[in-house]
């Protein structure tokens, strides 16, 4: 017998039944299982690990309270069955654009977005008249790429969830509140409430390319309330650090103004000068990143203050520019 | 039958038999068209649902697959009724897709993209609280939107681009083949008429773009998928340098042709480029923690003693 027609029994009978399923009756029950024991176990095995694999929530628990070794297996109905989400055609339409226009590398992310349309009912390809016709929605295929990581998958089921994660962060095993995942300048973003920092605990912000190690959701579901508006964005990289504030105050030429306006953003504007150059002040906790910020203008900006922030800066170049910057 | 095929096969099944028990006998063609999958497919697929059913196995509790006239119905398959949920990855990648769509500039805020995210995000459990975003890039909108009109309807732009690589501000006129928007950045590839060859530009950094009245015809075989960002050419200098760990995101961030360890958490790494201020921002960054082992050793002497002429004046 196909093991697909094995499989579709197997997972018929599973979410048909409110009674655990012992693995005598799967066994008796499901067509396409050998009479063999052995060979039982190994396909059984076999068919729930790939069950498990696809998401299939295949729960196990004992029969009889009494007989706490006796397993049964059912899939339960609430857990299997998408909610309808109650999308029109158009919005189904819009979502298979959105499909090709945006693509997730990686190993599983094409497949993943072809399966995730199919289970919301597919969707009819446009007819090329449509498609000839600009929309105010229209994008070419391949507009975008994201990466697709295991990590961040795990990490927006469990944000969905609600459910602790647990990895390694710096060296230091951490343990997370997920309140948002997010997708920022090229990087993967996680953030929460990190129970294994300071007294109590604290709001956080992961990079997940940066992890050590696996992601691991970890507890019940629901475990925590998010908060209602968690830290929209990574902070810059020069607000991620431990250090005492300090306001530094910037130069940027005129040509590389709209630049720097771009990444400090307007609030951070204190004056115009004539020749259309500005002064920034930058509220800053990491030296190192703000140093290295600076001298991407190269020649095309200079740190106005505080003076033991210049004079850092100066020490800096000096240790490069060698003799010549002595004299310079 | 192999694993694979068996597992692609039954998340396909369990996707199209909800849709077609809820539906009034759909035509073959529409749930092929629907659901990416060929007649034929579709068809063994049907035909092996046919036999499957519940213990114990009479014909009243076998599923009722009807197919007639290029129509088909399925009933008796209630434990079918609704689709599995969406897995982790099928969730992530669908709703990463709508939300980034959704946030480039242009993009119809109360369209159906919009109330389809909304509601996919609501049954994944991300609905509330601003659980889930995805952020391309900041490029202005309005330059973004000029070249991406210019791409779609093959007009020239003239562009004022700053070049990163150069630290040099230049007008030239693009044909533009390609926008695209890969690690959090935009992109613009096409043919430059003032270099007389294919370039990438990083829309961020195009400070004005202006259509042309000028059409022209894009190449033939434009390939899909995002073309590799950054690719050094053969023949630009090699730089070699030997980095502390404080200088090791060098070897993280960019393309090298080699790293080695070396003694005391010491990378050594191999990297091509042609462009000089691309090195001596490189250069100025790592400081001391990165020390050339090969290339021009006055590269980084120059750009220091440069960079301070401004403190010293």
């Amino acid at each position: 017998m196909d093991r697909l027609e094995r499989l579709v029994n197997l997972v018929a009978a599973l979410i048909d039944t409110n009674q655990p399923l012992t693995r005598a009756e799967i066994r008796q029950r499901i067509e396409g299982y050998s009479s063999d024991s052995e060979a039982f176990r190994r396909n059984f095995e076999r068919d729930k690990e790939l069950l498990r694999q696809m998401g299939f929530p295949l729960v196990t628990m004992a029969v009889d309270p009494a007989h706490p070794d006796d397993l049964g297996y059912r899939i339960p109905r609430e857990l299997y069955e998408l909610p309808d989400p109650g999308l029109d055609e158009s919005e189904l339409a819009a979502l298979r654009l959105a499909a090709s226009a945006v693509q997730m590398e990686g190993e599983w992310g094409q497949d993943a977005v072809m399966r995730a349309l199919r289970k919301l009912g597919g969707a009819v390809t446009e007819s090329r008249d449509d498609a000839t016709t600009p929309r105010p929605d229209s994008a070419p295929a391949g507009l975008a790429a994201i990466p697709g990581e295991d990590a961040a998958a795990v990490a927006f089921a469990a944000v969905a969830e609600r459910r602790q994660v647990s990895f390694t962060y710096r060296g230091q095993k951490r343990v997370i509140d997920p309140w948002r995942l997010s997708f920022h300048r090229g990087h993967w973003y996680l953030s929460g409430f990190d129970h294994t920092r300071g007294g109590g605990g604290e709001e956080r912000m992961f990079r997940l390319d940066r992890l050590e190690g696996p992601l691991a959701a970890q507890g019940p579901a629901a475990a925590f309330a998010r908060p209602s508006a968690p830290q929209a964005s990574p902070p810059p990289a020069w607000r991620l650090g431990d250090e005492d504030e300090v306001v530094a105050e910037l130069l940027v030429d005129a040509d590389q103004a709209r630049w720097a306006r771009q990444d400090l953003g307007e609030g951070a504007v204190k004056s115009i000068g004539a020749d259309g150059s500005v002064v920034f002040e930058v509220g800053i906790t990491n030296r190192d990143a703000f140093r290295s910020f600076v001298l991407g203008f190269l020649d095309h900006a200079e740190v106005l203050g505080p003076p033991d922030l210049r004079a850092e800066m100066i020490e800096w170049l000096d240790a490069m520019a060698g003799v010549e910057g002595e004299r310079g | 039958m192999s694993k694979d095929r068996a597992d692609a096969r039954l998340g396909r099944l369990l996707a199209i038999v909800p849709w077609i028990v809820a539906h009034d006998g759909p035509s073959v063609e529409e749930v092929c068209r629907r659901f990416s999958v060929s007649e034929r497919e579709l068809l063994a697929d049907l035909n092996l649902l046919f036999m499957c059913g519940v213990y114990p196995f009479t014909p009243d509790v076998l599923i009722d697959v009807h197919v007639a006239d290029g129509r088909v119905w399925i009933n008796m398959a209630d434990y079918f009724r609704r689709p599995l949920r969406l897995n982790p990855q099928e969730g992530l990648a669908l709703a990463s897709a709508a939300s980034a769509l959704l946030n480039v500039p242009g993009a119809d805020a109360d369209g159906a993209l919009a109330t389809a995210l909304e509601k996919l995000e609501t049954v994944l459990g991300v609905g509330a609280d601003d659980a889930f975003d995805v952020e391309l890039g900041t490029a202005p909108s309005e330059v973004l939107e000029t070249v991406r009109r210019a791409t779609d309807t093959h007009h020239k732009v003239q562009i004022s681009y700053y070049s990163f690589g150069r630290d040099g501000h230049s007008t030239r006129v693009v044909q533009p083949w390609r926008v695209f928007n890969s690690g959090g950045q935009w992109y613009m590839t096409g043919w430059c008429e003032k270099a007389e060859s294919e370039r990438m530009f990083r829309v961020d950094r195009i400070s004005s773009a202006n259509l042309e009245k000028e059409t022209y015809s894009p190449p033939a075989n434009l390939a899909a998928g995002a073309p590799p960002v950054y690719t050094p050419a053969p023949e630009d200098p090699r730089i070699v340098l030997d980095l502390a760990p404080p200088a090791h995101w060098i070897a993280e961030q960019y393309p090298n042709e080699d790293v080695q360890l070396r003694a005391a958490g010491v990378l050594r790494v191999t990297l091509r480029s042609g462009q000089r201020a691309w090195l001596e921002r490189l250069l100025l960054r790592a400081g001391s923690h990165a020390i050339a082992v090969e290339g021009d050793p006055a590269l980084r002497t120059e750009a220091a003693t440069r960079v301070l002429r401004r403190y010293r004046s």
